[in-house]
């Protein structure tokens, strides 16, 4: 019940509660933490933020959830994106060169081609996902939740098992 | 002591203990022999091999690796080797070894066993695509083991010289008839200038006349005499209008003469052409002796030399370039590809800083084999973490003579590799050493002694090796009778020497292999065969020539008394009018002096009388 409970937080704060930017925040903190395959350095320090910050946590449980289904799909594109950076890049061979000799920086394992192509990949996403997700998160709390109910279709599914079990989910006690 | 400790983790890990102290000296020998042969192609043997502690470290009592090429001889043995490795780097998974002992290092022993392993496939495979080997393999293919058709075939003369000039297309013939047609047309040319000039002639005799009918001696008055000076001046215009028709026409008749003249002259060298189209017709015997030396080491050196091409791609393919790019691989979801970077003050996973070999002291069954001693340093699976080349000196001694040295670098700290090697080998004796080939005279130099010199340098993709041998002391022994002359001739020259020396250069600095190789035999067998050949192939040439003179000469005569006849008749009636001009011209000028002088003289009597009547009056 660990996820559903998860699921439940997520929708309600959807709802209300935390404002749109902390909930956004946990979101695409927890993207960082989804799209990276392996435990690293960058890691535990975007868990480190994640706890240290006032930001919505299980908007950061789905959204790990949600891009580690995401990291695994596009698995061979951030393998391909990693290795062009650490090998056909050759402005960057230096750097990389000083970060291999580092004493912390191999923690990271940057040199993994995964690890560099999803992390990469997760910060250029960082901030339209922060801003997509509080402009989703605003425009849900105004309309789309209310409009949601006047449509046929949800009139209909309003008595289906499968809402009955949204319903459910959305109003088990904490 | 809780009894299921003692129950499940320590008498366990005694057992397991024991049985790595008992079976860890087999497990060592058992991947390394792999490990070796893998890396050879050939039986890799170790004995007494033992793995101590403390140092934790390995030896062994002798090594022996077998020729890939030769299963019942090795590569080299070592006798009794040492090493410790570093404990440090040993636990994060790095072989380090900082000095090896290496006793009693001996090259090309033989084997109790055949030390080959079976390969896969029944027949061998060619050469790898891209290997120096396989480059090669073009510029060695063009040695050859047969005589060029016609070299130094003396049995073949035997000539038909009337059939072969008759097939003969002679050229020297169709110049003259080209020459003759010529003449012909030029005389016909002459001929109508020299009808102009006639007519011209008749003219210079008009203007000979009227300056003749000139009297001054009864002209008295200055009024006719300037008249007949003018008519003389007229008729000097007159003569140099003729004279320079004629200068014309005689430039263009000279310019005719001389292309005659020298077209007469091209006709020897026609002939010297068609002279040697004949003797090519005749297949008369090449005395050049480029090409004795493939005939005679090619084969042998080939071997020799794609042997030693495949120790030098060995070493590419197994010694790795600094930093090369690695391949875009495809890993297992969520595991990437790690990339490796250079690494300061670091150890590479595999690293020996030094290998000391000493040459051992055995004086029993190795007594006979050269026995290596020196250093090979920085042998390492990574030079770009020790930015060091692996590097090799070796000296070898033989209690008979012999010498050996080897000097190598295998640099891959850059990212264009670079292989250097210079051995040479002295006063090795040889068994046997097979020169010719079955085609060509087959024989084998026993009791040789050779020495060598080999210089290789690859640097990246390009190859340039220069071997020189000189083999010495040697007996021939023949497998046939001579089949030609050639081969006759190398076995007298071959009588007459005690040694010789080969120089073999295959190189790829153009972009494309090429193969030099040569004997210092070539002067002595080209002098021979001169000898040999010399009266046959003059008296046959002299035949030829005799006989292409013979059909050429009467045309030739025929051509050159026609040129010779037209040429001296239009040279001299050309002078004869260039005189009658001259006359003329001669005598108008005496005509307009002494008119001159006439009105001179008239002139100053006129004045006179004008004087007198003057003072009369």
């Amino acid at each position: 019940m660990f996820y559903l409970k998860f699921i439940k937080d997520f929708i309600n704060i959807l709802r209300e509660g935390q404002t749109p930017a902390q909930v956004a925040g946990g979101f695409a903190l927890g993207s960082i933490l989804g799209l990276s395959p392996m435990l690293t350095l960058q890691g535990a320090l975007v868990w480190l933020i994640l706890l240290a910050i006032d930001v919505n946590f299980a908007a950061a449980g789905v959204a790990m959830t949600l891009f580690s289904l995401i990291a695994f799909i596009f698995d061979p594109l951030f393998h391909w994106l990693g290795y062009q950076l650490l090998v056909n890049a050759g402005a960057l061979h230096g750097l990389w060169t000083w970060m291999y000799n580092a004493p912390v920086a191999p923690l990271t394992r940057f040199n993994n081609t995964v690890v560099m192509g999803s992390f990469v990949a997760a910060l250029v996403f960082f901030v339209p996902i922060y801003a997509g997700m509080k402009s989703f998160v605003v425009a849900y709390r105004t309309h789309i939740h209310s409009r949601l109910e006047r449509w046929k279709v949800y009139q209909v599914l309003d008595k289906s098992k499968l809402l009955n079990w949204y319903r459910r989910v959305r109003d088990l006690k904490g | 002591m809780r009894r299921k400790f003692v129950y499940f983790v320590l008498i366990p890990a005694a057992i397991i203990l024991l049985v790595i102290y008992f079976f860890i000296d087999t497990w060592v020998r058992l991947g390394l022999e792999a490990g070796g042969e893998a890396a050879v192609g050939a039986k890799v043997e170790l004995e007494g091999v033992h793995v101590s502690l403390s140092p934790i470290g390995i030896r062994w009592s002798r090594l022996q690796v077998a020729d890939p090429h030769d299963g019942w001889k090795n590569l080299f043995e070592t006798g009794p080797v040492r090493f410790a490795m570093d404990f440090g780097q040993l636990l994060r998974g790095k072989y380090v070894i900082h000095a090896m002992e290496i006793e009693g290092l001996i090259l090309g022993t033989k084997r109790a066993t055949d030390g080959s392993i079976p390969k896969r496939g029944a027949a061998e495979a060619p050469p790898a695509p891209g290997t120096f080997t396989a480059g090669a393999q073009g510029a060695l293919g063009k040695v050859s083991a047969k005589p060029p058709a016609g070299m130094f075939n003396v049995a073949g003369l035997h000539l038909n010289v009337d059939s072969l000039v008759g097939k003969l297309d002679i050229q020297s013939l169709k110049a003259i008839d080209s020459l003759k047609t010529r003449a012909l047309a030029s005389s016909a040319q002459w001929n109508a200038s020299l009808a102009d000039l006639e007519a011209s002639k008749k003219k210079l005799a008009d203007i000979e006349t009227g300056i003749k009918s000139i009297n001054t001696a009864q002209l008295n008055s200055v009024p006719a005499i300037t008249g007949a000076i003018s008519t003389v001046d007229g008729a000097v215009k007159g003569i140099h209008d003729a004279s320079s028709t004629f200068d014309a026409r005689k430039a263009s008749i000279q310019s005719d003469v001389q292309a005659l003249t020298a077209s007469v002259g091209s006709i020897d060298r026609v002939a010297a052409e068609d002279f040697a189209h004949l003797k090519s017709m005749a297949k008369l015997p090449n005395l050049s002796t480029a090409g004795v030396a493939q005939l005679l080491v090619g084969e042998e050196t080939v071997k020799k030399a794609e042997t030693y091409l495949g120790y030098v791609d060995w070493a590419r393919a197994h010694i790795h370039s600094s930093s090369p790019k690695p391949d875009f691989t495809t890993p297992p979801r969520m595991k990437g590809q790690n990339i490796v970077f250079p690494l300061e003050h670091a150890y590479p996973k595999f690293l020996i800083e030094k290998a000391l070999i000493t040459g051992g002291t055995d004086t029993g069954y190795s007594a006979g084999f050269i026995r290596a001693k020196g250093e090979i340093d920085n042998i390492t699976n990574d030079q770009s973490v020790t930015h060091v080349p692996i590097t090799a000196s070796l000296q070898g001694v033989e209690g008979g003579g012999r010498t050996f040295t080897l000097k190598a670098v295998f640099d891959r700290t850059k990212e264009t590799p670079y292989d250097a090697y210079e051995a040479s080998l002295g006063n090795v004796p040889l068994a046997e050493f097979p020169i010719g080939s079955s085609d060509f005279l087959p024989a084998k130099m026993t009791g040789a002694r050779m020495s060598s010199s080999v210089s290789v340098v690859v640097p990246g993709g390009q190859f340039d090796a220069t071997a020189h041998t000189t083999l010495a002391g040697f007996h021939m022994t023949y497998a046939a009778e001579p089949k030609g002359v050639l081969e006759g001739i190398i076995r007298e020259v071959l009588g007459t020497i005690s040694e010789f020396e080969v120089t073999f250069r295959l190189w790829n600095t153009g972009g494309k292999f090429d193969m030099a190789l040569q004997t210092d035999l070539d002067e002595k067998i080209a002098a021979r065969a001169s000898a040999a050949l010399g009266a046959e192939f003059a008296k046959a040439q002299d035949a030829l020539k005799a006989k292409l003179d013979g059909v050429i000469a009467p045309k030739k005569a025929e051509v050159m008394k026609l040129v010779g006849d037209r040429t001296a008749d239009i040279q001299k009636q050309l002078g004869a009018y260039g005189a009658v001009i001259n006359d003329k011209l001669a005598l108008a000028d005496a005509k307009k002096k002494e008119l001159t002088d006439r009105l001179t003289k008239q002139q100053k009597g006129n004045v006179g009388n004008a004087l007198k009547n003057l003072l009369k009056k």
